[in-house]
């Protein structure tokens, strides 16, 4: 046994599908422990904004009022401003469409506040001055939805927080805090979100529990003094750096969710990378044990089954191992570790259960086609959007890595754990059934890249996937079409049973009704079914970014299946350069449909927020992803050019991953609110056209390429 | 009449050309009286078709035994056996039946016969095969 | 002179250092059935494939109807028929729809023809091209290739998977389709008995290289065996024009000739004393002798 065991892990490092992953789990492995190792503090923040000056474009106005004005037109919606004896406050009159204003300044006199006041449409003020005169918070209160002030000035103010009958989120700026300023802050009426940003210290009130100080930055206070904000009827979120003792017992506000105010990149990069060594494990395993067992002969050698499983589980453990020591490293509690790190090897036990026939009825088998390619091109989702986050969604995840959810990090375990010891022990009854139904199946013929779904065999005469059409009709009349070279392209695309309207129309459908009921992006208290929810919910983009996707991908290897009866259709009556111009079209065409609902994402993205969606950093970045989708045209293309698999696999895993890269800055940017600030739009622009001239050159290379090339 | 063509014995995977096989069993049935003179061959098309073999054979074979005489192309009928005039002196005619029985002969001799029971064998086969 | 319907002079083939075809000369004329012999690997496809501009050649020249074999016109590729050895048919289709769509491809294409084939062949029309059979989708691959009525046919392999019923049909609708005497057919195949039915010539592929070539009845009549049996030893160097192959045992020899001439007979009898007796030899033992792959027949039978 141990020696067929060793035989079998030698074949994992000796075919390039097990070499290739190999290697990259070395060097994920290598950064994961580098990211340990450089432990220097690299914290984030979390706190949700509403519409934060700092993270949209905006206007510095240490400028003259006649400089902002020629800038700038009267369309701007956020500005931040120093104040200065020097530099007075300007007229702010003539931006109607102000919302959002960053102050800082000494002190405000009335006449100044009384011009704030007057800008109609502000909703989120941000003031860094030491004083202002009394009674400004009341005259502002029915507006603003967001407010950030040092919390000493809420104690001068206590009185006129309750007509400050809008306001959602509160964030106390920099000063001590006191159980005072709690009860004061009870007082404002419709509080959602109370943030204390990082650098408030402790202050021991008196007449109360006092607790020691346990470091700088930490809120350490007792249970009673926080006890106003737990009897407020709307606080839903408190966002503070907690001190450990209060952490552990995190549930100390109840009814209120305590969520951290920061977290730790090195954390979270350690579990992407986690994420992404088992990703990498999963995929090789599925490859392998793919090559291994689905041959006849795997289930007539007796003992063949059991090493092989074996040297599976090994694999998987020994990943695991690996990236639970490299988030261990980084801080990431045990139990939430294992729960991650089996995470893409229970999809991938899920995927294998999607894959064995399913018993009849048929609508059970069309759903489980349609789940798995759902699964197969979104399953990378969760490691791309690990950082993305919204504020209660980043703050839940800390406590997740840190441990706090004990109980639901266990339960996940154990679903996973029953998920993958279901998968291998039942692998031979699997197989079997994948086997039975295909006595002549190779690789390339696994439901995984057969995307018309139907398998020879199983049921003689059922049309193809009812969700890609294929239906005969349409072949009864065909007349012949002489030189019309776009007949031509029409008739070459029907020898393909690909209806992807139907296909892609689903998925969207789909994402439309998940996002109806469920929008992470909204505050916690609306997030189910509602019409706001249409707006701004990352699960809709989501959705629409995996139907593009599976139309891209679709109509590659929809094209990548034909070339098996391209020689044939070679010696109809076309020539050479006609026939390589009706396959580039074909696909084009193809693929062209996939671009729908990235249209409906470069619409649905302004649409839900104006601010952001017409920013040139939206632009710039559909650009790109526009020109990241051309370059899946031209690795598309590459169908037709090469006559050996690899090229055509690599080059579609490079413009995969690319696709995704891409897709995730745009879907960061506007959803996380999180875009890296180093992402200039004239970055952007420059990626777009260092993008756009080698893919199109590299298609007019596969063009020649297809030209020349010998079918036989 | 028309002979049919089934009454053809072809073997495709002897040695002998099939154009050959068919002339040498057209002589044969003349000489054996199957085929008398003025009796029709069935067409190309369907020799070919009933026979399993390339019709181009069939011609070819035709053309050989029209240009032996044996045959003539009837306009809108078919090919006609012709009938068949006796060629060369009966000293030519003797001379060619002597070579081909010159084998015979030998061969009776390796069989140890002598001359009686070679001409027993002889008139045996004479009497076998009408004239 | 009636132009070549096929015409390479010098064809050359290599697959990185594999030299599959050392310079082919091949002059097909219209009308004629040319049956293409070789053993496995000695090229036939890779002749086919580059005749039909499927492959590139390395060296030497091609054309198809007087075209250049790489660079195909459309009306040339309306003109002919192919069936290779791996057809792959869209599987997706029923075996009607397959017809259908094909025909669209082409400007005459003979919809009562075809019909009349799959129903003479019984070959389900309603049935997916995946669930039918082997033998079942060469035939359908057959159809397809015929269905728009080319004047030539290339076949590579046509009937290695068909039983003996299907192959006698297939042979019928050849000769059908043959009898028409502008229409030409080559095909490849390591069947001789249906060759030596249909064909009218023949090419011995061997090592990349045209052996011979011409029409089979003189090459059945030129190929002969000879037993000859001599009162005195023969010599070992004994040299009768053509020979193939030669055994040389004392007195008895079996020699293989592809020039018959009766005056070696003769010459034979009249110098040795020797005693001859000819063999005539069929297709499949004249590739044999060709390929240099003796049967093992036995030197003399059992005579004395």
């Amino acid at each position: 046994m141990k020696s067929k065991l060793a035989l079998i892990l030698r074949t994992y490092w000796t075919r390039p599908l097990g070499l290739i992953p190999g290697m990259m789990i070395v060097v994920l492995a290598a950064t994961l422990f580098y990211q340990g190792a450089a432990r220097r503090p690299d914290t984030s923040p979390i706190e949700p904004e509403l519409i934060h000056p700092q993270k949209s474009l905006y206007v510095n106005a240490g400028d003259t009022q006649a400089s902002l004005e020629q800038r700038w037109p009267a369309g701007i919606r956020t500005i931040t401003l120093t104040v200065s004896p020097d530099h007075p406050l300007p007229n702010l009159g003539r931006f109607s469409e102000l919302q959002a204003l960053k102050l800082s300044a000494h002190e405000l006199d009335s006449e100044q506040f009384a011009q704030i006041a007057a800008i109609s449409k502000l909703k989120s003020l941000l003031l860094h001055v030491s004083k202002i005169p009394p009674g400004a918070l009341a005259e502002l209160g029915s507006r603003l939805e967001e407010l950030e002030i040092p919390s000493f000035m809420l104690l001068e103010h206590a009185d006129e927080l309750s007509s400050l009958t809008k306001l959602r989120l509160l964030r106390l700026d920099q000063t001590a805090v006191t159980a005072e300023m709690f009860a004061a802050v009870a007082t404002i009426p419709n509080l959602k979100t109370l943030v204390l940003p990082v650098g408030t210290f402790v202050s021991v009130p008196q007449g109360l529990q006092s607790q020691n100080v346990t470091g700088y930055g930490e809120l350490d206070i007792a249970e009673a003094a926080l006890q106003p904000l737990i009897e407020h009827p709307h606080l839903r979120e408190v966002y503070a750096r907690w001190s450990a003792r209060l952490e552990k017992n995190h549930s100390f506000l109840s009814a209120v969710h305590a969520y951290p105010i920061s977290y730790n990149r090195h954390q979270t990069r350690a579990v992407w990378l986690a994420l992404l060594l088992m990703a990498t494990v999963a995929a090789a395993l599925f490859f392998q044990l793919a090559a291994q067992f689905l041959m006849s002969t795997a289930m007539v050698i007796p003992g063949y089954l059991g090493p092989h499983v074996l040297a599976a589980v090994l694999i998987v453990i020994s990943g695991s191992i690996l990236a639970v020591a490299g988030m261990l490293f980084c801080e990431t509690s045990l139990l939430p570790a294992l729960a991650l790190a089996l995470f893409y090897p229970c999809l991938l036990a899920v995927f294998v259960r999607l894959l064995s026939p399913a018993p009849e009825p048929a609508w059970i088998k069309r759903v489980t086609v349609l789940l798995r390619k759902i699964l197969l091109f979104g399953a990378i989702w969760p490691v791309m959007l690990v950082e993305a986050a919204p504020a209660w969604l980043a703050g839940l995840r800390t406590w997740f890595l840190a441990g706090h959810y004990p109980v639901q990090a266990g339960l996940i375990l154990l679903g996973e754990l029953v998920f993958l010891a279901g998968m291998f022990r039942q692998l031979r009854p699997i197989v079997l059934r994948i086997l039975e139904a295909n006595p002549t199946l190779s690789i390339a013929q696994l439901q995984l890249f057969d995307i018309w779904g139907w398998r020879p065999g199983s049921r003689p005469n059922q049309a193809p996937s009812w969700q890609l059409g294929g239906s005969d009709a349409p072949l009864t009349k065909l007349a012949y079409h002489q030189g019309d070279f776009w007949k031509q392209v029409a008739l070459l695309r029907l020898g393909n049973p690909y209806r992807p309207i139907r296909l892609i129309g689903i998925i969207v459908i789909l994402g439309l009704l998940a996002g109806a009921l469920f929008n992470p992006n909204q505050p916690s208290d609306e997030i189910m079914f509602s019409w706001a929810n249409f707006k701004g919910n990352p699960i809709i983009s989501f959705f629409l970014v995996e139907a593009a996707i599976v139309g891209l991908a679709s109509a590659i290897s929809v094209w990548f299946q034909r070339r098996n009866s391209l020689k044939m259709e070679f010696c109809r009556p076309v020539t050479r350069i006609d026939f390589s111009r009706q396959l580039f079209w074909g696909l084009a065409l193809d693929q062209s449909l996939a671009l729908i609902p990235l249209g409906l994402l470069a619409g649905y993205f302004p649409w839900s927020a104006p601010a952001l969606g017409n920013t040139p950093y939206f632009y710039s970045t559909i650009s790109l992803v526009t020109a990241i989708t051309l370059g899946g045209y031209a690795t598309g293309a590459a169908c037709f050019a090469f006559r050996r698999i690899w090229p055509i696999v690599v080059l579609v895993a490079i413009e995969f991953f690319a696709f995704i890269f891409g897709v995730g800055f745009l879907m960061m940017g506007f959803h996380a609110q999180h875009a890296p600030l180093w992402l200039t739009p004239s970055l952007l622009t420059l990626s777009f056209l260092l993008l756009v001239i080698p893919t199109v050159l590299f298609t007019i290379w596969m063009f020649r390429k297809c030209w020349d090339r010998e079918w036989g | 009449m028309t002979i049919r063509p089934s009454q053809f014995e072809i073997h495709p995977s002897s040695g002998v050309p099939l154009f050959r096989q068919i002339v040498d069993q057209v002589q044969a049935m003349l000489a054996g009286k199957q085929l008398q003179p003025g009796e029709m061959l069935p067409s190309v098309r369907q020799m070919a078709a009933e026979l399993g073999v390339n019709p181009m054979t069939i011609s070819k074979a035709y053309t050989r035994l029209e240009a032996e005489g044996i045959l003539e192309r009837a306009r809108g009928k078919g090919m006609v056996i012709l009938p068949q005039p006796i060629q060369g002196t009966l000293a030519q005619r003797q001379r060619e039946l002597e070579a081909a029985m010159q084998a015979a002969v030998v061969r009776g001799r390796q069989l140890g016969l002598n001359n009686n029971q070679i001409q027993n064998v002889l008139n045996k086969l004479l009497k076998e095969i009408p004239q | 002179m009636t132009a070549a319907v096929i015409k390479t002079q010098g064809l050359e083939k290599r697959f990185g250092r594999e030299q599959v075809l050392s310079g082919i000369d091949l002059h097909i004329e219209p009308g004629q059935i040319v049956g293409l012999i070789g053993t496995n690997g000695s090229g036939k496809s890779t002749l086919i494939k580059c005749l039909l501009g499927l492959l590139r050649r390395s060296g030497g020249s091609s054309h198809l109807f007087g075209e250049d074999s790489w660079n195909l016109s459309a009306q040339a590729k309306a003109r002919l028929g192919y069936v290779s050895q791996e057809f792959a048919i869209l599987p997706w289709m029923k075996v009607q729809a397959a017809c259908d769509y094909t025909g669209a491809f082409y400007e005459h294409w003979d919809h009562p023809h075809v019909d009349r084939l799959l129903t003479e062949w019984e070959l389900p029309r309603d049935k997916r091209v995946s669930t039918l059979s082997v033998g079942q989708r060469q035939k359908l691959a057959v159809i397809l290739a015929m269905g728009h009525r080319p004047e030539l046919l290339i076949l590579d392999e046509p009937v290695a998977s068909l039983d003996p019923v299907a192959r006698r049909q297939f042979l019928q609708s050849l000769i059908e389709f043959s009898a028409d005497e502008k229409k030409t057919i080559l095909f490849s195949t390591h069947i001789t008995s249906d060759l030596e039915r249909i064909a009218s010539h023949v090419a011995f592929l061997r090592q990349g290289l045209l052996g011979y070539c011409g029409e089979l009845d003189t090459l059945k009549e030129n190929c002969k065996r000879l037993r000859i049996h001599a009162a005195s030893p023969l010599p070992g160097d004994l040299q009768i024009p053509g020979t193939v192959r030669s055994e040389i045992n004392g007195p008895d020899a079996l020699v293989t000739v592809t020039e018959f001439h009766a005056e070696t007979v003769a010459i034979l009898s009249r110098q040795w004393q020797a005693r001859v007796m000819m063999e005539d030899l069929n297709l499949e033992e004249i590739f044999l002798e060709m390929s240099g792959f003796a049967a093992n027949t036995p030197l003399m039978e059992s005579t004395t």
